[in-house]
């Protein structure tokens, strides 16, 4: 409410009347469109105007033209508020101003708040003074912040912590509030005290830093002006100065006392609640929210929202990531596994007997397959190479089986009946493997055109009394099809066991991972099992927005997805997230939590913060957000020859040009080798990058693999310690100072004094051999501990360098019976502690390391290059999404190699390929595993690797580009001979990592040229 | 002088009957094959690999080694999905050469195996520390203790299997052991010091050693690799020529 000399200022000032409203106050014409930059340029020439008035230093025209930056204000929150267009940058700066100005540090504590008094709710019914201290609060922030955004929401949830209201009280407090300020008359009058009180009662811990910069100067000056009186008072020595002093040092000590009894006496505040402990959103106390609908959002022409991001939130925090590692399968169902080969022989054998009976089953027969197929159905996703066979065999059994009794028998012996799975002591996970197991049996026996029609009918049979879906049309792998589609319902009873805490751990969850792994030999079925497992959790009545299994297992089956776009299920994944997101069975906080955890994915790269979804989003943003989603899902640009990766003109031409420099690289010996075997996976990752781009991440890639290729050989040969090896004195013959101990004899003294002229030797580091002998066998074998120690004493402070010191000492330990000293000679010299049992052992290797660290040489480069081909493979392993890789301390170059190969794999493995290239996943293992088997040196092990990554690399791009398949097959032939012909199992990794990069080359598009604006 | 001529000329005879008869002898011992070589029929593969057995189980001379081989190669190559991995291994154990044999086992291994063995060096501490001795006595000019520690705990056997990595082999360490005088110490060259540092550092690391470590004591020899996609090098036969006819192998 305006006082009475506010409105003399407006009518002397302005000539405006006293109740002139906002537009009138800042001139602006009623039937004028408002825009924040025409509010600002209104306002500036109302302060012109005052500013030229010769009243215009009074405090009236101060007052004035905060009124005026008020109404200013109000009319800017407005706008906001129906979302039309950004804050003009000075009301920005105003507004937070305002916001530091009236931060302090009482602000949180004294809440008076001073609520609108001129609001005149339509819709809601309410009243400024019905609103609680949150609702002001909540108020402010949606003012102050434009409207509800992901800035506000992220506010506002840290609001809404220390409130103690939850997540869902909050939506609807929001909600509310929308409503009561869309639909009431506004918040005229007392807008500002609102928003700028409340915000700053929120804010102050954020702004404290701000406000303490603003307080700075004036401190300084109250300390100036304080001293300056002190001063005064000292000089002047008058009686009463003295009295004056006498006091003021008086308060200032009692003003102490107080401060120090407050800070011993009062009571302790309670600490915050342990983030782990405490739900993500406190339950409500003391707000009361408000009940409103949503407000339709403006939508443009093509009715697309032009309103505020009315979708966005801020994502849902977890004290750990979601998620979790499948456990280790048992060691009995390893050992079970483990027999595959023994249930094909079973099987063999029943057919064998079947056979024999003229296509009959016999009891016994029947026993025997039963067992043997209750083994396997409980170990085989860890058999997965026996499982093909078993399939083979069992088909070829049910081939032997004749009539329609026998065939029946036959399928109903197979795993995962109702009565098989419900027997009393099966765990939860055996019912889902065998339930699985058996599903993936009967459909490869049903789809098979090479059984009988009766024995393919009988299958049908038993699924269809089983209640399975029998597959139509071509089906990829029917083993395959037929588990996911068991697996998948699964995912549905484990999330609402979860959900209703029948499950309280992730076991279950583990081994219906493990299973589905295993029997998803092509991405769609997994992409089927995850889909079904995030329907089912999406659907569930579980808590989402806390840790707990529930979202663990959203947060694995997320990952399995493939969200690049690259795969055969992206067209899947992307109708599934689109459906999902438009699904309004499904409740917007549940799609918070999806959404939040898809920004969490560190796998999926592009789904960024601004795609999550407001807990209380209505139907038109979250159809405004599923068309985002969809419109950011990563589509792969199409050449005339398939899906390349397309890549920015000058950055193709600059990585083609690295490449041909790490081609012309020398290659003398095996470090020259290795050196370009890690500068060939450097560009590799730099081409992995290319993918998925970010400028940031390739510039340093780029930087990586410079610095290898430009690396000058010195540089490579270096000592890592960087020590040198010492030189003897100058002018002193070896044997010298043996000559002289011998002519001293058994004298301790004249020995201790041939000892200090030794340590006087200036610019000694070294002796010759003879001397170096003498001296390490008496440090070490003396029977004058003076002497000995003398000695030792000298070795230690001047021959830490001395090569043939340290070798005489190391052939020295070889006696049996080394003094006990010696350990700490050896430390002495090495810097290091040698101790324990087998000291010897370790004082010997670590003498050995001293001596070969004091060169340069290409020991060193060699160890160099294997360590950036573990760096290097090791981050291009975690560009392909392997999980814990990156770590390089420690790890062995051939050991990274197999991790990125790993990666590669699992990559791959989710490609499909209407024919495998180069060969199918399995039998590049394969050949892996053979090559392992007959690597025995640190190279071939590098080199049983690089095959296989070659390998994948060619099914990666030929699974984007089929055309491609007789040129990347060209490179792969070309690459076989050289490795074949190599002489060198250096010269072998070097090739295979060449031929890598060939290949990823042919992936590779350049990018149109972009438009302007595109 | 003339009876020398005789006894010289009757020796040759003698030598060029005995020659000509073993020649007969060899092509018998090939030809007696023949009648089975002749019904070979590419479409059973199986009958080259029971021929092969039975040639090599009974060859007497290179020459039937020789057929062996081509019929095991014949056999693996026409049939490689089930016969393939059997005729490798079969070659392996009548290759002529170690490393004949090693590059049939690895393609054994490539072609069908699924990497069971592993291939990695064992040493016992007490082998290393008796090496790294011996290498200690030696350059300390101490030949005689070398050798003695050598012959405990096996070092000796270890001592051969690492002896690549040091100049001359194991063999030349040993005869130079053996040659030095019982004091003095030995002319140790800077090369055969420092190979002598890292193979006992190289052992003593174990698996565990850094990758030049590794390569000083085991070498950079090439993984043996092998191009299933050319069978002519990988079964050193022509398997478009599988029919025996008129004493070679023809194309039809």
């Amino acid at each position: 409410m305006s006082s009475h000399s506010d409105i003399s200022a407006m009518r002397r000032l302005l000539g405006v009347a006293a109740n002139a409203d906002e537009r009138t106050l800042l001139a602006i014409a009623a039937d004028a469109v408002l825009k924040s930059g025409s509010i600002e340029a209104a306002l500036e020439r109302r302060v012109d105007e005052i500013a030229r008035h010769p009243l215009s230093n009074t405090s009236e025209a101060r007052r004035l033209i905060m009124q005026l930056e008020y109404a200013a204000d109000r009319l800017q929150a407005a706008l906001l508020l129906e979302g039309k267009g950004p804050l003009h940058p000075t009301a920005a700066r105003r507004a937070a101003k305002r916001v530091v100005e009236q931060t302090s540090p009482t602000a949180r504590t004294g809440v008076t708040v001073i609520a609108p008094n001129a609001v005149q709710p339509r819709g809601t019914g309410l009243t400024a003074e019905d609103l609680t201290d949150f609702d002001r609060l909540a108020l402010a922030l949606l003012v102050v912040n434009g409207g509800w955004n992901a800035t506000s929401a992220m506010r506002l949830a840290a609001a809404a912590s220390e409130y103690g209201v939850d997540v869902d009280d909050l939506q609807r407090i929001v909600q509310g509030l929308t409503r009561f300020i869309a639909e009431g008359e506004g918040l005229r009058g007392s807008f500002n005290e609102v928003g700028t009180h409340a915000s700053s009662k929120l804010l102050s811990v954020r702004a404290s830093k701000s406000a303490s910069d603003v307080a700075e100067g004036a401190v300084e000056r109250v300390l100036g002006r304080i001293n300056d009186v002190i001063r005064h008072e000292v000089n002047s020595g008058s009686t009463s100065s003295q009295a004056r002093l006498a006091i003021i040092f008086g308060a200032v000590a009692l003003s102490w006392l107080g401060a120090l009894g407050w800070l011993f006496f009062s009571p302790t505040k309670p600490l915050a609640p342990e983030l782990a402990g405490a739900p993500i959103v406190a339950p409500l106390t003391g707000a009361t929210p408000l009940i409103g609908a949503n407000v339709a959002a403006p939508v443009d022409a093509n009715g697309v929202s032009t309103g505020p991001l009315a979708a966005l939130a801020a994502p849902v925090k977890y004290p750990r990531a979601p998620g979790f590692v499948p456990a280790a399968m048992s060691v009995a169902i390893v050992e079970s596994a483990s027999g595959g080969a023994a249930w094909i022989a079973d099987i063999e054998d029943a057919m064998r007997v079947v056979r024999s009976e003229k296509g009959q089953i016999d009891d016994a027969t029947l026993r025997l397959i039963n067992d043997t197929l209750a083994r396997a159905a409980d170990a085989w996703p860890a058999a997965s190479s026996y499982r093909s066979d078993l399939l083979r065999s069992i088909g070829g059994l049910a081939r032997a089986t004749r009539g329609s009794d026998a065939t029946r028998r036959l399928m109903q012996a197979i795993p995962g009946t109702t009565a098989d799975v419900n027997r009393v002591g099966l765990a939860r996970w055996q019912r889902m493997w065998r339930g699985s197991f058996g599903a993936g049996v009967l459909t490869t026996i049903a789809l098979d055109a090479g059984q009988p029609p009766e024995t393919a009918a009988a299958a049908r049979e038993e699924m269809r009394s089983r209640s399975l879906p029998i597959p139509r049309g071509e089906v990829a792998d029917p083993f395959a099809s037929g588990a996911t589609t068991v697996l998948a319902i699964d995912a549905k009873a484990l999330a609402d066991d979860m959900a209703i805490g029948v499950i309280t751990g992730l076991d279950d969850a583990g081994r219906w991972a493990q299973a589905v792994e295993a029997a998803a030999t092509i991405p769609v079925f997994r992409s089927r099992a995850a889909v079904s497992a995030i329907d089912a959790v999406l659907r569930s009545p579980g808590v989402l927005d806390r840790p707990g299994p529930l979202v663990d297992f959203l947060a694995y089956a997320i990952h399995m997805l493939d969200f690049t776009g690259r795969g055969a299920d992206a067209a899947v994944v992307r109708a599934s997230v689109e459906g999902w997101l438009t699904d309004a069975t499904i409740q917007p906080s549940r799609l918070w939590v999806f959404t939040s955890l898809l920004d969490a994915d560190f796998a999926i790269a592009w789904y960024g913060p601004d795609l999550v979804l407001a807990t209380n989003a209505d139907d038109a943003a979250r159809r405004d957000l599923a068309r985002r989603v969809v419109a950011k899902f990563p589509t792969v640009g199409s050449t005339s020859i398939g899906e390349a990766v397309l890549v920015e003109n000058s950055r193709l031409v600059e990585w083609k040009k690295e490449v041909d420099a790490v081609k012309a690289l020398p290659t003398a010996d095996l470090a020259d080798r290795l050196r370009n075997a890690a500068a060939a996976l450097a560009a590799a990752r730099l081409g992995r990058m290319f993918e998925d781009p970010d400028d940031k991440r390739i510039k340093d890639a780029f930087e990586d693999l410079d610095s290898i290729i430009t690396r000058e050989a010195k540089e490579w040969n270096a000592s890592p310690s960087g020590d040198r090896a010492g030189l003897p004195a100058a002018g002193v013959g070896d044997g010298e100072f043996a000559a002289q101990w011998q002519a001293a004899g058994r004298d301790q003294t004249a020995r201790i004094d041939l000892i200090r002229s030794l340590a006087a030797r200036p610019g000694s580091a070294d002796l010759g051999p003879i001397d170096a002998r003498l001296v390490a066998n008496e440090a070490l074998r003396s029977n004058q501990p003076d002497v000995r120690a003398a000695v030792s004493s000298t070795l230690v402070s001047r021959y830490t360098k001395g090569r043939e010191v340290l070798r005489a000492v190391l052939d020295a330990l070889a006696d049996s019976t080394p003094s006990s000293d010696a350990k700490e000679l050896v430390s002495g010299l090495v810097g290091s502690n040698v101790a324990g049992a087998d000291w010897l052992s370790e004082a010997r290797v670590l003498l050995i390391e001293r001596l070969l660290s004091l060169e340069d040489g290409r020991l060193h480069a060699v160890d160099a290059a294997s360590s950036e081909i573990a760096r290097m493979a090791s981050a291009l392993a975690a560009n392909y999404g392997r999980s814990g890789a990156g770590a390089t301390a420690g790890l062995r170059p051939d050991k990274a190699l197999a991790q990125l190969a790993d990666a590669m794999r699992t990559e791959a493995a989710t490609k499909f390929l209407g024919s495998p290239f180069p060969a199918t996943v399995e039998e590049i293992e394969r050949l892996r595993a053979a090559r392992r088997s007959l690597a025995m040196s640190a190279t071939q092990r590098m080199a049983a690797e690089t095959p296989a990554i070659v390998d994948y690399a060619a099914t990666l791009v030929v699974a984007r580009q089929p055309a491609l398949s007789s040129k990347v097959g060209e490179i792969l032939a070309n690459a076989r001979k050289a490795r074949t012909a190599a002489a060198t199992a250096g010269e072998q990794i070097e090739t295979d990592l060449e031929a890598l990069l060939a290949v990823m080359n042919e992936g590779f598009a350049p990018e149109a040229t972009k438009r302007d604006g595109d | 002088m003339t009876r020398t001529r005789h006894i010289l000329v009757g020796v040759a005879s003698c030598a060029l009957v005995v020659l000509s008869l073993g020649a007969r002898h060899n092509a018998l011992d090939a030809s007696r094959w023949e009648p089975r070589l002749a019904l070979l029929d590419p479409l059973r593969p199986y009958d080259y690999f029971e021929l092969a057995e039975e040639v090599a189980d009974n060859a007497t001379n290179a020459d039937e080694r020789d057929l062996a081989n081509q019929l095991f190669g014949l056999a693996g190559a026409l049939d490689t999905d089930r016969l393939g991995r059997s005729a490798l291994l079969a070659l392996a154990q009548i290759a002529a050469s170690p490393r004949e044999r090693d590059r049939a086992l690895a393609a054994a291994e490539i072609i069908g195996g699924r990497g069971a063995a592993q291939r990695v060096l064992r040493a016992e501490p007490e082998q290393i520390e008796n090496i790294s001795r011996a290498f200690s006595f030696y350059r300390r000019g101490d030949g005689r203790k070398a050798i003695s520690v050598l012959k405990q705990a096996n070092a000796d056997a270890l001592l051969t299997e690492v002896g690549q990595a040091l100049s001359g082999g194991a063999d030349a360490f040993r005869s130079e052991c053996a040659s030095m005088r019982s004091s003095g110490s030995a002319a140790v060259d800077a090369d055969s010091l420092r190979q002598q540092l890292i193979v006992e550092l190289a052992l003593r690391r174990g698996e565990a050693r850094s990758t030049a470590l590794d390569v000083e004591l085991r070498g950079d020899e090439p993984l043996i690799e092998i191009d299933r996609t050319d069978p002519a090098s990988l079964w050193r036969v022509d398997p478009q020529k599988p029919w025996w006819r008129g004493g070679k192998w023809s194309g039809s």
